[in-house]
């Protein structure tokens, strides 16, 4: 006051100046801060939008897309948007409620009558479809023609081979979670990181892009690569499609494994599943029986006993056992059937003949400790660790609670509970000279990056036999296919097939059933330079005709075989055989059924 | 007098501030107006930036969904159909059509495809023996002339 008294009236004109700056100097902060630092005003009109991260892919071996996550539209109905007979779409000329459903129905290729039903609902979210047709989405964006039409960004699983490997891909559920096969194993893994943007919106409820907060890119998920070639697997599909109608099977299931490495080259499992249904899949179509269902396997274990024997050195390929059931050192032996005929027997044409008594006595003079053991240190009773949800374990008692009986029924395949993939990996173990590989399904596992977040490599996992047991075994195992062994249908002309026949009796109401059976068929091509382990299965659920293994799952075995060879263009060991015949090939045959039937379904 | 003095003495001063005051209120009025005109062509340029984000965004949905198009194209299943369907068959090779030789063009040995080859071969030789010399010769040449009619002699 002094101040202003001193330069008299002065003040009348300094303060409101001083007012106006301070005013200005306040609002130029505000404004600076807030561009600055965009949080300071942020009210009610902010808003937080997550980017979901896009889930990774499947591939096959070769990099083939098996899965994969593709943007499609969803279409909804608000039908009180049509509640009038007329409607004006915005910007567009008036169009009667049933002008509007017509396209609606013609672009999504709906029922019309089912779409104009949904009008007169009082639910104002109606789901239509979900499309991935541009051209469909670009009409139906069209608000000169359509109204009431509610369209959403949605991202869908594409399993390009239908129903084709379901049981190993899995499935995802609404929320795009894994909920079977490698989508469930490797969730974590393939769900991306979902982004976020943070930003503020008009009084209309659109965003003002120059006031975005945060912006926070999503990142896609890793990529899981599989041991599974698609054109072995889509072959042994169609074998194992066609030996269950052919035989007449219930359900039936096929691995084909590298013999050195124990990659899964294939791995079918019917009946299968349509992975976009898989809500609505009975509970027996959901199940992988290679890996999640476990059996007696029947005489396919004679194998595993003669190897015990052979490895002991308690016996050799050509030791004679007597064939009768009479001898007092044996505890209740099973029979043979009609099958076998000779009085005594080399335990090599016990394989071949597949013979219960002598396999049965050669088991009880091994003792259940040792052929306890043999049978742990092939596998069996352990799960395998493959890289697919749900491994079962295998049922294999310790041998101290084995009674008599089981001392004679385990060395010919009863009383023991396996998985097929158990199975195929102590046959790999024979193939690769005594060595048995972990069994995996899964190659590497990529970051959306490049790097590789895991990558398999052949992991020994024990040596069950010595390299000359199992070399003696294939040789063994080379009477089965053959004009004397239990699966001459088995055999594959200019390659040596070493394998064995099963068919085990089912289990009905506590008792073994004389009329329903599991046939298998194991076997390693070629013999002598093992290359594959093939493995095909057939349950019968009603009598059949061809119910043995070398007749049923035997043929099943060759047409998976015969073709995967010549798709991997292995070098025949036996090529004299081609000479004879080139025709007969079953691969061929297996083609030309798969023409005609291609041929009488065309229009 | 003296009143009049200092009043006129005032008014210049006034007059003074005044032209002040406007030249102040000029530049104000100048900057909020390049305020307005920069803040509108950022929120344009913002809006454009957005469009173009969007539009790669849907881009690379199409790429997507083109790229799994062509996939499911690609399958054992819609080939083979596809080739059937038209009449067609592909089959993976015979093992007596494939000849495997090593990086000096050898082919090894034991193969049924040289084999067959070989029989062929000498069947060939056999046959070319039996029948009057130059035969094989005349019959490969014969195979080896174009279809159709056989061009006219020049006049002389």
């Amino acid at each position: 006051m002094t101040m202003l008294r001193m330069r008299g009236e002065n003040w009348r004109f300094w303060v409101p100046v001083a007012a106006l700056v301070a005013f200005s100097v306040y609002t130029c902060q505000k404004l600076v801060r807030a561009h600055v630092d965009p949080e300071v005003d942020a009210n009610d009109c902010s808003f937080t939008k997550e980017l979901p991260g896009c889930r990774g892919s499947i591939y096959d071996a070769k990099g083939r897309e098996l899965v994969k996550s593709v943007p499609v539209w969803k279409y909804s109905l608000d039908p009180v948007v049509l509640t009038n007979r007329v409607v004006k779409p915005k910007g567009g000329a008036r169009r009667t409620r049933e002008e509007i459903v017509g396209t609606i129905a013609r672009e999504l290729g709906l029922d019309y009558a089912k779409v104009l039903a949904m009008t007169r609902k009082r639910n104002r979210y109606q789901f239509l479809s979900i499309s991935s047709d541009r051209d469909a989405h670009a009409t139906l964006c069209d608000s000169r023609l359509v109204a009431g039409l509610i369209i959403e960004d949605r991202q869908v699983r594409q399993y390009l081979l239908g129903r084709g490997l379901s049981h190993v891909l899995g499935s995802v559920n609404a929320e795009s979670v894994g909920s079977a096969g490698i989508e469930l194993r490797y969730n974590s893994q393939l769900t991306g990181v979902p982004g976020t943007i943070r930003g503020v919106k008009d009084a209309l409820g659109h965003e003002i892009y120059d006031r975005r907060i945060e912006q926070i890119a999503p990142l896609p998920g890793a990529d899981v690569y599989l041991t599974i070639d698609q054109n072995i697997q889509f072959d042994a599909e169609a074998a194992l499609d066609w030996g269950v109608k052919e035989f007449g099977a219930g359900s039936g299931w096929c691995v084909v494994m590298d013999a050195a490495t124990g990659a899964v080259l294939a791995m079918a499992s019917l009946p299968n599943f349509d992975p976009l249904q898989y809500g609505r899949t009975p509970d027996a179509a959901k199940l992988n029986r290679v890996t999640n269902f476990t059996y007696e396997p029947g005489s396919v274990m004679k194998v595993i006993t003669a190897a015990a024997g052979l490895d002991t050195g308690l016996v050799r390929p050509e030791t004679r056992y007597a064939t009768n059931r009479d001898d007092e050192r044996y505890y209740r032996l099973p029979g043979d059937g009609t099958h076998v005929w000779e009085p005594t027997m080399t335990v090599k044409d016990a394989i071949v003949h597949s013979s219960n008594i002598v396999m049965g006595k050669l088991g009880c003079d091994l003792g259940p400790e040792r052929l306890w053991t043999y049978m742990s240190a092939f596998g069996f009773g352990q799960r395998t660790l493959i890289e697919l949800p749900g491994e079962e374990s295998g049922i294999l008692p310790h041998w101290r609670k084995w009674d008599k009986v089981k001392w004679s029924r385990a060395p010919i395949g009863q009383g023991v509970a396996i998985t097929a993939i158990q199975l195929c990996s102590a046959y790999q173990a024979i193939a690769n000279d005594g060595l048995r590989m972990k069994p995996h399904i899964v190659g590497r596992v990529v970051a959306h990056d490049g790097r590789d977040l895991y990558r398999a490599s052949p992991a020994p996992v024990g040596r069950p036999v010595s390299a000359a047991t199992a070399r003696q075994l294939r040789e063994m195992m080379l009477g089965v296919a053959s004009k004397e062994g239990t699966a001459r249908r088995a055999a594959i002309r200019g390659y040596s097939v070493a394998g064995k026949t099963g068919t085990a009796q089912k289990v009905v109401d506590g008792r073994y059933s004389d009329s329903l059976f599991r046939a298998t068929f194991c076997g390693i091509v070629p013999a002598s330079r093992p290359r594959l382990v093939v493995l095909a299965t057939l349950d019968f659920d009603s009598r059949q005709k061809y119910h043995q293994g070398g007749n049923s799952a035997g043929p099943v075995f060759k047409r998976i075989a015969t073709s995967a060879l010549r798709y991997l263009m292995v070098a025949p060991d036996r090529p004299d055989e081609l000479l004879e015949a080139d025709d007969d090939d079953e691969y061929d045959r297996a083609v030309e059924e798969r023409r005609q039937k291609i041929g009488n379904n065309a229009p | 007098m003296r009143k009049n003095r200092r009043t006129s003495r005032k008014m210049s001063v006034m007059a003074g501030r005044s032209a002040q005051i406007g030249a102040v209120m000029i530049m104000l009025f100048a900057v909020s107006i390049l305020n307005i005109l920069a803040a509108s062509s950022c929120r344009r340029l913002t809006k454009t930036i957005s469009e173009k984000e969007n539009q790669l965004a849907k881009l690379e949905d199409e790429c997507r969904r083109e790229g799994v198009r062509w996939a499911e194209m690609q399958t054992p299943r819609r080939i083979e159909a596809a080739l059937l369907r038209h009449g067609r068959m592909m089959k993976y090779p015979k093992e007596i059509q494939i000849v495997r030789m090593d990086a000096g063009g050898r082919p090894y040995p034991g193969q049924a495809s040289v084999a067959r080859a070989a029989e062929r071969n000498k069947a060939l030789v056999a046959q070319a023996e039996t029948t009057r010399p130059g035969s094989v010769v005349r019959a490969s040449q014969q195979a080896v002339q174009p279809r159709g009619r056989a061009p006219r002699r020049a006049r002389r």
